[in-house]
């Protein structure tokens, strides 16, 4: 090669040199544009990345009776929990934790997909899973990365069915109440409460969830741990239930369908709620099968019927009329009124219970003790529908007790205005007088009937009536109490409540069949006998409350559609459920 | 052996980068340590990396006892050789993902054929482009060239190793842009590698395909084939100016970035010494291209003057290559940047590269007097 040649060749050479500098360059500029320009965005990406918050739930508070009794806590299950990222074939992994559960590999899919969070972010979507599938998934768990089985808690309910309606039930947080909870921190497949104590006070029971900032690889293990804020316990809970009387309750209700209530006038605790037929919370937990939900469907065990139940008063509403016509001064605890087994108005004859026999002349307490009908018949009529309607708003039937469960209804109680709008029919004395015996339109729930002998017990004061006797702080032990709470005051003289009182004394003294003794207390009671459309069936109640003259409990049964064709026959049922609360908190002045 | 007659500069630059690269993993080794709490893998690369340098260095050394010329009768037994191991390594190779790229050595890694064969090809294409004007047209020339370097070529991107192929086939050519073509005739070779490129393309494998297209839009399949990409991005941006040090960088020692200690070795710079480091690693580049310029300057030797070209060429191509892939510039291929980039067969490579440099500038100092 001659020296021209090199020299071309240099020439070349130190051109390409020159485009290899000036690309060189260009990637410097590249780099000041990540590094520099961006460098922050980029440092705050390289944190994401290994960064995880990994948060666990907290135990969820338990809940116990008045003595203690536990009736809801946690115990051990695992859940089964996926990391995407980890993911190497979702279709496969997934498959499997389908296969296993019997869950749809669908569902576990649109699980993960709706979750909305980072890739590295634990998402669970299966809960509860039996032993046996979690130790079958123990053993795969190696090669299903992404997949992890880990130790959780689930809500359960030694007592069994046991006030099941008080306590209502966990369950998977729905679509609609993530919607809403979101701001609160709910997540997907969290636990909330459904229905019953478990709903009402899921803010005290649901603890905090821990959290912890950990520090992973790419592989997603954790090297270090850099924050934590541990779990903070749900708070416990307190009932007013007292797990001996609300068993007798849930007893005497056997197989039935009705109600039975227990409750303390002095500041509206209830020492037992009970619903029949009634169901077993803990199968909600577990799954609940086809054949429990038929029968729980046809028999409408899930309905809380002590609270949301709307049911013919029958003679246990006497107190409204009576109380309207003295009030009203209708009549007076010396008026008269002949029973000749029933009366003729507007040509059709209304019937007292004892027809064709009769009660010959009432007064108001020979009236409540007979359950007369014709006396509260005329009582009714007398006093008139508007001044009815006016005491029936009074003792509240249709309003809510405010009682602390979710569900609770109203009553009914039937205006002129609203029969004319609802069945183009004008109100006749007929309809007035139907109602003073508590039939026709007028309906009760049963907590609400309770509430108004409660009233009456107290001279007028109802004490709204609560399931939540205190709360306790997981940590620090510290019990708050419930403060009782005036829900109403009738505004009905004295006098009037001290007659009306007077002639439910004379039910349990000398009502005949309805006679209750217990010891030497004085015991105010009223039957209720309800026509249901369909002869020979008939819903009863009874409630009572004692002693008269410094009452410490009130008491209701009532059954739907009873076994009984009377309800005097529910006297020694009453008698059993005053008799056990006394042998429990003992005579006058009984208290816890 | 004079010392005035060592080709200064030029070792400056290879001590500098050898050295910037030793110190890289040494700090990612003490990061490592720091977030982890015990040295880890990077300690491991940092000791091995010495090891090799060291034995490298001994034989480079060694070799300055040798007139280069010697290598003219070597590189057909080295051609025979290399391209032999070429071979071997698709019938005994291991490498991830079902490619076979290392013929496994016992104690080590492997050996990595296509690094050497870059060398092997280096001389080849010098010998050929200087056999003597009598025997041989310029065009035959070109034909031997392209004869020897396609086997080489098309073996290795058998592998498959696109990437290195690629490389081979970019050293032959920037060589032979230094042999005495015209432009014209530069034209038509271009042409035919064009020609080339486009049956290359269609005879891509599907994954090597989707590597193409990844590169032009990482953010579009960013837990698959785009992963690798972002996360080097990533781990380059967060160093900011300064980088983050020991303390502060994280996607190195957790290894969010995959094979950050090989290939994607300039994001590793990148998260611990920021743009300075990054700015400073590319300088030295421009150093060592610089001073590889200036010894073919001096050159009078067409054998040497080629070998140098075809080595220059070669440590531009891998550090733009290299550098731009970990910066989203280029596709995701396994060209190891030059000095810095952990793996033993890289790094002989490269030493050998720098001695021969410095061999063919000391014996044309000794041949001028």
């Amino acid at each position: 090669m001659d020296k021209l040649q090199r020299f071309r060749q240099t020439r070349r050479f130190l051109a390409v040199t020159i485009l290899f500098t000036v690309i060189l360059l260009g990637i410097v500029a590249r780099l000041y544009f990540l590094q520099v320009v961006k460098g922050t965005y980029y440092a705050g990406v390289a944190e994401d990345n290994r960064l995880r918050i990994i948060s666990t739930d907290a135990p969820r508070g338990e809940i116990r009776d008045r003595n203690g009794v536990i009736l809801a806590t946690d115990v051990p299950s695992f859940d089964i929990v996926v990391t995407t990222y980890d993911l190497k074939n979702s279709n496969q992994e997934l498959g499997v934790v389908a296969q296993l559960t019997g869950a749809k590999l669908q569902t576990l899919k649109d699980t993960v997909k709706k979750a909305g969070v980072g890739p590295y972010t634990p998402i669970t979507v299966v809960r509860n899973v039996s032993k046996v599938v979690a130790l079958k998934l123990a053993e795969q768990e190696p090669d299903l990365p992404g997949i992890q089985l880990i130790m959780s808690t689930k809500r359960s309910y030694p007592q069994g069915t046991l006030a099941a309606h008080v306590l209502g039930y966990t369950g998977e947080i729905g679509d609609t109440e993530l919607q809403a909870l979101q701001t609160k921190g709910y997540v997907m497949k969290d636990t909330i409460g459904k229905e019953g104590v478990e709903q009402q006070y899921e803010s005290l029971l649901r603890g905090q969830k821990s959290q912890k900032l950990i520090e992973v690889d790419a592989g997603g293990k954790a090297v270090k741990t850099l924050q934590e804020k541990p779990a903070v316990p749900g708070k416990s809970i307190i009932l007013t239930i007292d797990v001996r009387l609300q068993k007798m309750c849930e007893k005497l209700l056997g197989n039935n369908q009705g109600a039975a209530i227990i409750m303390d006038p002095r500041n509206g605790e209830l020492l037992a709620l009970a619903s029949a037929p009634t169901f077993d919370p803990n199968k909600f937990i577990s799954g609940i099968s086809s054949q429990d939900w038929k029968t729980w469907s046809a028999r409408g065990s899930l309905f809380d019927r002590a609270i949301a139940g709307t049911f013919p008063p029958a003679s246990t509403f006497k107190v409204v009329t009576g109380t309207a016509g003295l009030e009203t001064h209708t009549i007076t605890d010396r008026s008269i009124i002949y029973c000749g087994g029933g009366l003729t108005v507007g040509g059709r004859l209304f019937k007292c219970w004892i027809w064709p026999g009769r009660h010959g002349n009432e007064d108001i307490y020979k009236a409540y003790a007979d359950s007369c009908d014709s006396y509260f018949y005329t009582v009714a009529r007398l006093t008139g529908i508007e001044s009815m309607d006016t005491y029936a708003h009074k003792y509240g039937i249709d309003k809510l007790t405010a009682v602390d469960l979710p569900g609770e209804a109203t009553g009914f109680v039937p205006t002129p205005q609203w029969k004319l709008s609802k069945y183009k029919q004008a109100w006749y004395d007929g309809d007035t007088m139907n109602m003073g015996i508590g039939q026709g339109y007028v309906l009760e729930t049963p907590i609400r009937n309770i509430s108004i002998y409660s009233s009456i017990a107290m001279m007028g004061t109802l004490w709204r009536p609560h399931l939540l006797k205190a709360s306790v702080d997981p940590v620090t032990k510290a019990e708050t109490q419930t403060t009782p709470v005036v829900q109403s005051t009738l505004g009905v003289s004295t006098a009037t409540l001290t007659a009306v009182r007077q002639g439910l004394y004379l039910v349990s003294k000398t009502g005949g069949d309805a006679r209750i003794q217990v010891g030497n207390i004085k015991i105010c009671a009223k039957t209720g006998t309800a026509e249901t459309g369909t002869l020979n069936v008939y819903d009863t109640w009874m409630v009572a409350f004692a002693p008269m003259d410094n009452p410490t409990v009130a008491v209701l049964l009532m059954y739907e559609d009873s076994p009984y064709q009377r309800s005097t026959s529910m006297a020694p049922l009453l008698h059993d459920m005053l008799q056990q609360y006394f042998n429990l908190y003992g005579g006058k002045n009984g208290s816890n | 052996m004079k010392f005035h007659r060592l080709p200064l500069f030029f070792i400056i630059s290879v001590v500098l980068l050898i050295g910037f690269g030793l110190a890289t993993f040494y700090v990612a080794s003490l990061a490592e340590r720091y977030t982890l709490g015990h040295f880890g893998s990077y300690y491991s690369y940092f000791q091995k990396t010495l090891l090799l340098l060291g034995l490298s260095l001994i034989i480079a050394v060694m070799l300055q006892f040798v007139n280069y010329r010697v290598l003219r009768y070597l590189t057909i037994p080295a051609y025979v050789i290399g391209t032999g191991l070429l071979i071997a390594v698709l019938f005994f190779g291991t490498g991830a993902y079902g490619s076979r790229r290392w013929i496994p050595v016992a104690g080590s890694s492997g050996l990595q054929p296509s690094e050497i064969q870059k060398l092997v090809i280096i001389l080849i294409v010098a010998l050929i482009l200087t056999l003597p004007q009598k025997r041989l047209t310029i065009g035959l020339k070109i034909l031997l060239v392209i004869a020897a370097v396609i086997p080489s070529v098309l073996l290795v991107e058998k592998e498959p190793d696109l990437g290195s192929a690629s490389l081979l086939l970019g050293i032959s050519v920037i060589m032979l842009v230094h042999f005495r073509l015209t432009g014209r005739q530069l034209l038509v070779l271009g042409l035919v590698l064009a020609l080339v490129g486009g049956g290359v393309w269609l005879g891509l494998r599907p994954y090597q395909r989707t590597r193409i297209e990844t590169f032009l839009n990482p953010q579009a399949d960013p837990l698959g084939n785009g992963y690798n990409v972002i996360q080097s991005i990533v781990a380059t941006g967060s160093g900011g100016l300064w980088g983050r040090g020991i303390k502060g960088s994280t996607q190195a020692p957790l290894s969010f970035v995959p094979v950050q200690y090989a290939d994607f070795v300039f994001s590793l710079v990148g998260e611990l010494f920021g743009f300075a480091g990054c700015a400073l690693l590319v300088l030295l580049f421009v150093m060592l291209l610089w001073s590889t310029f200036l010894v073919f300057r001096s050159l009078t030797d067409d054998f040497a003057r080629y070998i140098v070209v075809g080595i220059g060429a070669m440590w531009f191509l891998q550090a733009a290559v290299n550098m731009g892939m970990t910066i989203g510039l280029s596709p995701v291929t396994g060209i190891p940047l030059p000095f810095i980039s952990y793996g033993g067969s890289s790094l002989f490579t490269q030493v050998m590269a720098a001695s021969i440099v410095v061999s063919v500038y000391r014996v044309r100092d000794e041949l001028r007097f």
